[in-house]
């Protein structure tokens, strides 16, 4: 997976000559077109609403224009992106109280999650094991689920530590104690 | 490590995740190669873990050509009006925020005027938040009201600038009771501000009149 970072362009091509040619708007939507789905799958699986989540990702790209307008930092726009995300989304669901996913439903994406290579048999065992993986994982605390998801969605510790403002030592004890109790109650 | 004692969950999580020091990532493999029982832990872990990978990956993320849409008429409507933080805006703001938070303002005088001259934090940065407070390394700012809440607050950064008496007293903030050397409203006080990632001012600590 081609990753937002690595878009970075040539340290030259930052300069604001770079900024006069060509505009923010097309920088924003490059990152867009190489993360919104991410951003999506990851704020589906934090328990939001598609709707919200949309609107999320929208709100989070608008305030990367911004960010990238006062010539912010962009060193790990992918963290930064995900930060704001997930901070939105966390004032979104305080805000409304919506489910907090202590209770999670319905396994996003359920019906993508066909082969066709595999038999229907094989195929309801692996809908059972992520139903029930699914399930299990609304039995971790949100930091564990958190760092489970950004760690899935291909983030280091140091980078998930700066999305959730968390130690990178905490995050390795929340994956760790994460996948502990996922084994427990799964395997 | 003796080939007897197991590895620890913690370790095979992290050379699962490529997070070991080369080291220890020798040492483990070593020990892997020679434990069943580590070697079978080290598989279970990464069958959940690829689990997971596809969880995540089944989530609904259908194309939508209308949000991407939305999203580039609004960055072309916001690019057509950009906005510009300067200095004054930043005051302006500042008013603004002492109006509402005059009565917190007034605590900032409280607080020691010794650290006027050291050095900014630079580089992480280590925060708390507490009632009314927030403390960057060390220095404790009486929060402003924050128009983006949501925005994390693990990069601000502070400025230090003079604020105009007299905007102070606008507020409602007088200074007769506390300092009298800060009662003309011709004076401005030096001020360290926190700026938030978006710009905006999220506390401030006052160092001492000029």
């Amino acid at each position: 997976m081609q990753r937002a970072d690595s878009l970075a362009l040539p340290a030259a091509a930052w300069g604001s000559e770079y900024l006069e040619d060509t505009s923010l708007r097309r920088l924003v939507m490059e990152h867009y077109d190489q993360e919104h789905a991410s951003l999506l799958r990851y704020l589906n699986c934090l328990g939001l609403d598609a709707d919200s989540a949309r609107e999320i990702v929208q709100e989070s790209f608008l305030k990367l224009h911004e960010h990238l307008l006062r010539g912010g930092d962009r060193t790990n726009l992918r963290s930064w992106l995900y930060r704001v995300a997930h901070n939105l989304a966390r004032n979104r669901q305080t805000a409304f109280h919506t489910k907090k996913v202590d209770a999670l439903d319905a396994l996003p994406g359920a019906g993508r999650l066909s082969s066709q290579t595999a038999s229907a048999e094989e195929e309801l065992l692996n809908r059972e094991r992520l139903q029930r993986l699914w399930q299990a994982m609304g039995e971790l605390s949100s930091a564990q689920r958190e760092c489970l998801l950004l760690r899935a969605q291909g983030f280091k510790y140091r980078e998930i530590a700066e999305v959730l403002n968390l130690s990178i030592s905490a995050v390795g004890e929340n994956i760790q104690r994460g996948l502990e109790k996922l084994k427990d109650l799964c395997l | 490590m003796k080939a007897s004692d197991h590895l620890t969950q913690d370790l095979l999580v992290r050379a699962l995740d490529d997070e070991l020091m080369p080291e220890q990532a020798a040492a483990v493999e070593a020990h892997l190669s020679a434990c069943e029982t580590c070697r079978e832990q080290y598989e279970i872990l990464r069958t959940l873990s690829i689990r997971l990978g596809t969880l995540v990956s089944a989530a609904d993320t259908r194309p939508d050509e209308e949000t991407r849409a939305s999203l580039w008429q609004e960055l072309e409507f916001r690019e057509q009006q950009p906005v510009r933080r300067t200095p004054e805006k930043i005051i302006r703001r500042l008013e603004w925020g002492l109006a509402i938070a005059a009565g917190l303002a007034l605590a900032a005088f409280l607080v020691p005027f010794s650290n006027r001259h050291r050095p900014k934090p630079t580089g992480h940065s280590v925060i708390a938040e507490t009632n009314g407070t927030i403390e960057v390394d060390g220095e404790t700012f009486i929060m402003l009201p924050y128009s983006n809440p949501e925005l994390p607050l693990n990069a601000p950064h502070i400025v230090q600038m003079e604020v105009p008496v007299a905007s102070l007293a606008e507020a409602g903030v007088t200074f007769e009771p506390i300092a009298n050397e800060m009662a003309n409203a011709d004076d401005s006080v030096l001020a360290d501000v926190l700026i938030g990632l978006d710009g905006q001012p999220l506390g401030i600590h006052i160092l001492s009149a000029q």
